[in-house]
């Protein structure tokens, strides 16, 4: 039994580590400051959701990858809300605020794999918010340069 | 001196053009170094803001990740070790932004510092690897810790000291920005005024030049119309006939009031095209080169005018055509005539002992025949006798008739008129007229008319007999100067020479002498003595001659001279008058 308790808790430890590391935290508030909405969503949740990709080069990365994972509107309307903005968190505690038009228009991509796989933390991982730069030269500028946010550790709409 | 100034007004004319070249390339470049400036600043507000970001950023996840060693070596529970992993993630994602991203490549010498930064990547990737085996492991983990905390120091020591080199680049950077900001524009700005302010005073001064030439070019226009108009009340006002000629239609364009006088006021009456022909077939060229005119023309309403003028080319309504001023001198022809009367007069004073002595003539035969009639009125065959005397009288009596009649038309007033008339019927009159004084002072009169009858030419006939009678009267008083045993005689000619007849009045009484030929034709030259001949028979004879459009001409023949007149014939045959 304690043997079946330590391979199992060791099993849960293996599996959820990693899923713990990649799990984002996400909220839905109001101006006022009251959260309407809170999920921590982990990778499977991410995957159970539709899926988008972008097929771009990055300035940090060499040539074309592949960028996989929902759309960050999947993730903007999943409390049935429509949120004006969000606040996006990373690791390292840089915030960046992204406007509603961004998935709505631009096409944001909350990636969660890079050609198929798993992001790790020192390659930006575990989610980098993407955009298509190859397809629009716009993306290039720094305005948006700033909005690829890697390492996401939390996403806060603000719902109107 | 006149090149040079050509030159430099071929120069100043391309002053203003260089000008505005210069100008406009000034503006163009001071707009051009402006927008420079503005995104050199730009530029330099961007790196000041984005350069060294990177670097902080680097340097603070390092000294994060060194917390994370620290307390993880104090207490390695499973928190803070997993807390350590993700710090040396995050770190390691951090060192390729320095010399990988566009932010990192600016800071100032990265590009030594680039393979100590991909060494220390390995070295974090190695121990990124060796959580797993930590966190599970049952080895002590503080000295790993350790271990690990002080190969990273030299990391923290190279990050710092990126940090502050691109602190010190940056406060360079700020006090460009600031001198740049300070600095004001003013080169561009002097440009601008400079550049602004010539174009202005070079289109200022362009305006005053043109204004210039406009009130120029307008006044030269109002003087040109001045003057034309001018010239217009010239023509208009001037007493010789002025008249617009086009040659190669023979047609009046303008004629004057005194033109319109002469002739007719309308342009298209025929007397026009008649005055026209006759003018251009008469014209000559005068002494000096220009076209003169002397004719005579008739008037449809029969009266001739004696006109003088000239000739000239003129553009007229943008065409060249022929400018005739013309004076009508027929007033002095009407003198001339007058003077011609007198002389007739005089002549005829001079001659009226002779006349009388003629007449005396036939007049004693008619009494001598009357006596004569009354004695034979007394014998038996009286009838026979008295119709013989009778007979003789009445010859008599036409001789003393054809002599008055001579005499009546000779002291006939010229008329003036022109009209055709038969020359040989004229030439055989003027002979008869001095027949009788030929005879008493002993010379032969020869005719030898070589024309038909009817031979017409136009012009006054009486003036021609005079003329005629003029000629063989000085041909008679040159035999008197020169008394001379010589057989004396005149001849006088005509015959017909192309469409002209040759009328010609020649004598042996050994020609003119040179200085007296020269001024011939010339009034009041004469050879006779004082009292005896005014000297105008010559030159009334050539304004005669002229007025019938012909020519006389004297020359010296083999012992005299020889007076030719050369006479246009009449293209009308000859109009019939009663004597």
């Amino acid at each position: 039994m304690s043997r079946t308790a330590v391979i199992t808790s060791l099993l849960v430890l293996w599996l959820t580590l990693p899923a713990a590391a990649q799990a984002v935290l996400v909220r839905w508030a109001g101006a006022d400051g009251k959260v309407v909405e809170q999920r921590e969503l982990t990778l499977r949740d991410l995957d159970a959701l539709p899926q988008a990709a972008i097929e771009t080069s990055t300035p940090w990365t060499e040539g074309v990858r592949r960028f996989t994972g929902p759309p960050l509107s999947a993730i903007a309307t999943l409390g049935g809300q429509s949120p004006k903005e969000v606040r996006v968190a990373a690791l390292n505690d840089y915030v960046m605020t992204l406007p509603a038009e961004d998935w709505t228009q631009n096409g944001a991509l909350f990636s969660t794999r890079i050609n198929g796989t798993i992001i790790r933390v020192k390659d930006k991982g575990p989610f980098w918010i993407m955009y298509p730069l190859d397809r629009d030269a716009r993306f290039k500028q720094a305005m948006y340069k700033s909005r690829m946010v890697w390492q996401v550790k939390s996403l806060d709409f603000l719902v109107p | 001196m006149i090149f040079l100034s050509h030159n430099l007004r071929a120069g100043w004319r391309a002053w203003p053009t260089a000008l505005c070249a210069v100008t406009f390339s000034l503006f163009v470049a001071t707009a051009l170094l402006y927008i420079s400036e503005r995104k050199e600043q730009a530029l330099l507000s961007e790196s000041v803001t984005t350069s060294g970001w990177v670097a902080y950023q680097a340097q603070l996840e390092y000294v994060k990740t060194d917390d994370a060693l620290k307390r993880a070596a104090l207490r390695p529970d499973a928190e803070a070790l997993a807390d350590v992993g993700l710090r040396l993630e995050i770190l390691r994602s951090r060192l390729p932004l320095l010399y990988g991203s566009e932010d990192g490549r600016m800071l100032p010498e990265i590009d030594a510092l680039t393979p100590v930064l991909q060494r220390f990547e390995i070295v974090l990737d190695g121990m990124i690897d060796a959580m797993p085996a930590l966190e599970s492991g049952s080895a002590p983990k503080e000295p790993i810790l350790k271990a690990w905390s002080s190969a990273l120091a030299p990391l923290g020591r190279e990050l710092q000291s990126v940090l502050m080199a691109s602190v010190a680049y940056n406060n360079n950077l700020f006090e460009r920005e600031r001198s740049l900001s300070e600095q004001p524009t003013l080169v561009p700005l002097a440009l601008l005024f400079l550049s602004g302010s010539t174009l202005i005073i070079l289109m200022l001064t362009r305006a005053r030049r043109d204004r210039e030439h406009l009130r120029a070019v307008e006044a030269a226009r109002r003087a040109v119309t001045e003057m034309e108009r001018n010239l217009r009340g010239v023509v208009q006002a001037a007493p010789s006939a002025m008249l617009v000629v086009d040659p190669a239609e023979r047609a009046v364009r303008f004629i004057n009031p005194a033109a319109a006088e002469m002739v007719h006021p309308s342009l298209d009456h025929p007397d026009w095209t008649r005055l026209i022909d006759t003018s251009l077939e008469e014209v000559q060229i005068g002494d000096d080169g220009g076209m003169i005119l002397r004719i005579a023309f008739a008037k449809s309403g029969g009266d001739v005018v004696s006109l003088r003028g000239s000739l000239c080319p003129v553009m007229w309504e943008g065409r060249p055509q022929m400018l005739m001023v013309l004076i009508d001198n027929s007033r002095t022809r009407d003198a001339d005539l007058q003077l011609i009367q007198a002389a007739k007069l005089a002549t005829l004073g001079e001659m009226a002992t002779a006349i009388a002595h003629e007449l005396n003539q036939p007049l004693a035969v008619i009494r001598m025949a009357v006596a004569n009639a009354h004695r034979h009125l007394d014998a038996a065959d009286a009838r026979e006798a008295v119709a013989a005397k009778l007979d003789r009288v009445t010859t008599q009596v036409n001789r003393a008739k054809r002599i008055i009649d001579q005499v009546r038309r000779y002291g006939r007033q010229p008329s003036g008129k022109a009209a055709t008339f038969a020359l040989r019927p004229t030439l055989e009159l003027a002979a008869g007229f001095v027949a009788e004084q030929y005879r008493a002072c002993g010379i032969r009169l020869a005719l030898q008319l070589d024309v038909p009858a009817d031979l017409a030419i136009l012009g006054d006939r009486d003036l021609l007999e005079h003329v005629i009678v003029n000629l063989l009267i000085n041909a008679r008083d040159a035999f008197e100067q020169r008394a001379m045993a010589r057989p004396r005689t005149v001849w006088l000619r005509a015959r017909l020479h192309d469409q002209k007849v040759l009328v010609e009045v020649e004598d042996m009484a050994g020609g003119i002498s040179e200085e007296v030929m020269a001024h011939l034709f010339e009034p009041f030259s004469t050879t006779k003595p004082a009292g005896a001949g005014a000297g105008l028979g010559l030159s009334l004879a050539r304004s005669v001659v002229r007025d019938m459009n012909g020519h006389i001409v004297a020359e010296n023949m083999r012992n005299g001279a020889c007076i030719t007149l050369l006479l246009p014939v009449a293209r009308t045959p000859a109009t019939r008058e009663a004597a």
